[in-house]
């Protein structure tokens, strides 16, 4: 089926459609709110509402730009909303963390090195804020003007909260190196 | 050189791992409800069919009595509903005469001077204004009396079944024709439509402003005239709608009783009884009174008549009133009153005064 054509059906509601629609995007977008958040229920949590919000506001779609963009930004919008109604029961930082990442040096990492579970493990364990901030500026690309935007912060918070996090993925990648060397 | 940030998004690009299974249903299940309520062009015709009948029931329009088979009558109200003594006398048990024949039987079919209908002309309807609200049937009495308990046998309305205008939005290989069979009784028509498909709504309008609902009703009209009724038959699926037009001829009632002004009370003459059509009357009471209002006699035989004597005795000369509660078999019910006066032969010779 079309991508327009499996578009419109599901602006009609039909079931058929929905379900391929989520069978063809899912993984994407699942692999997208694994990075958002701490662990594997949450971002299921976090896939289930987006597409419940992708089907309900599929009508708002224009058809202009890519459908699998859209989708991507409901996902990590959906990741930005759920951090901001878990952000008064987890908030927590490592001050550890900090002392040791200042020290270290430019890393230079092989993508071939890590797999997607032991990255995945790296930003898992950040603070939120900071897997939120790292994700949508390294991955996504966003600026630091929309993040702040977006998460309700100060600019300096997020380029703040951004190179911390870089510190820290940095010197886990680096401790998991060392695993792997041995 | 690869800072962790490039790590990230060469690692993750395209990454799509596989969700689980059995996320798909939570979101297909509450997706359910929302697909019901979705706009579209394939169920949209439930939703008008729905928005009709609420409309319609919230116009006015009443449901017919399902439970009644008896076509084109209307409940009778009971006489003893509509009669009340003028001053009962507690405890006090008028004298009856002995019945001179006939009973009062419950019947379930009705009897109609009006056996044919005449052809009606869709531009002479009588147009009366809005009438009664959809009459309900019942059981009514017919009187049957022993000397001529054969003679309104032959006078039942038969039902008709006519050709009729017809305009149809249908789709003529659907097979989906539909009658209207009526039938009528002094100014009740029953009323129903006659299709093989099962699955149609149906609304009624009986020509004189009333409504209907369902696929057999009965109303009860004002005025006796032509009526021009309209049937519109629909499926609930909105896939068929079909309008029929049926004249009716409701001939309304001609009967009528009379009673005498005058009678000599004795047991060997003419009665105080009424004349006229009491083979027609399926509900009878009369009760006279005297000048205190008391009751002296009553009776619910139409052929059992006042001799002039209370308590085995003559009454005594004067003036007594009278009151009879009627239903005829068309339904219509009417009472009379009036005075009678009560003389006394003596020596041949009638006397009024003491």
């Amino acid at each position: 089926m079309e991508e327009l054509e499996l578009i419109k059906k599901c602006r009609e509601g039909n079931r058929k459609a929905q379900c391929e629609l989520y069978r063809k995007y899912s993984p994407l977008l699942f692999g997208i709110c694994l990075r958002y958040s701490s662990s594997r229920e949450a971002a299921e949590d976090i896939l289930q509402e987006s597409f419940l919000k992708i089907f309900a506001s599929i009508d708002g779609y224009e058809g202009t730009g890519s459908f699998e963009g859209w989708m991507r930004r409901i996902a990590v919008n959906t990741a930005i909303t759920c951090y901001h109604q878990n952000l008064k029961h987890e908030h927590h930082e490592d001050v550890d963390d900090y002392a040791q990442t200042i020290a270290s040096q430019e890393p230079n990492f092989d993508s071939l090195e890590f797999t997607h579970e032991e990255l995945l493990g790296v930003v898992n364990s950040l603070p939120d804020g900071y897997r939120m901030v790292f994700n949508m500026f390294a991955v996504e690309g966003f600026k630091h003007r929309e993040i702040a935007e977006m998460l309700n912060i100060d600019i300096n918070t997020s380029k703040t909260q951004f190179m911390r996090a870089r510190m820290i993925v940095m010197r886990r990648l680096e401790e998991l190196k060392k695993t792997h060397g041995k | 050189m690869t800072t962790p940030e490039d790590l990230y998004r060469e690692k993750f690009s395209g990454y799509s791992p596989e969700p689980p299974q059995e996320l798909w249903n939570g979101i297909d299940r509450r997706l359910s409800w929302r697909r019901f309520f979705t706009f579209n062009p394939r169920t949209i015709n439930i939703y008008y069919a729905a928005a009709a009948l609420g409309a319609a029931a919230y116009l006015g329009y009443q449901l017919p009595d399902k439970h009644s088979d008896i076509p084109g009558i209307a409940a009778p109200m009971e006489v003893a509903d509509v009669y009340e003594p003028i001053n009962p006398v507690a405890g006090h048990t008028p004298t009856h005469a002995t019945p001179l024949s006939g009973t009062i039987t419950p019947i379930r079919e009705f009897h109609d001077e009006t056996s044919t209908r005449a052809e009606a002309d869709s531009d002479n309807h009588a147009h009366s204004g809005p009438t009664a609200s959809t009459s309900q049937s019942g059981i009514i009495a017919e009187h049957q009396p022993d000397d001529s308990a054969n003679s309104t046998a032959d006078r039942q309305e038969p039902i008709r079944e006519n050709s009729n205008t017809r305009e149809s939005l249908s789709d003529p290989k659907k097979n989906k024709d539909i009658k209207v069979r009526w039938g009528s009784q002094g100014f009740a028509a029953a009323l129903e439509a006659e299709t093989e498909n099962g699955d149609l709504s149906y609304l009624w309008d009986l020509g004189d402003g009333g409504k209907a609902v369902g696929k057999k009703v009965s109303h009860r009209y004002a005025k006796p005239g032509d009526y021009r009724v309209r049937l519109v038959a629909f499926s609930a699926a909105g896939n068929f709608s079909d309008t029929v037009y049926q004249d009716i001829t409701i001939k309304g009632t001609t009967y009528s009783i009379t009673f005498p002004n005058a009678l000599v009370a004795t047991t060997s003459a003419a009665a105080f009884a009424p004349k006229g059509n009491i083979q027609e009357l399926t509900k009878y009471r009369l009760t006279v009174y005297n000048r205190n209002g008391m009751e002296v006699f009553s009776t619910t035989d139409p052929l059992q008549g006042w001799h002039g004597y209370y308590h085995g005795d003559r009454v005594p000369k004067g003036v007594y009133a009278y009151r009879a509660a009627c239903q005829f078999l068309n339904g219509e019910q009417t009472s009379y009153s009036g005075s009678i006066t009560i003389f006394w032969e003596e020596n041949n010779n009638l006397i009024i005064h003491p």
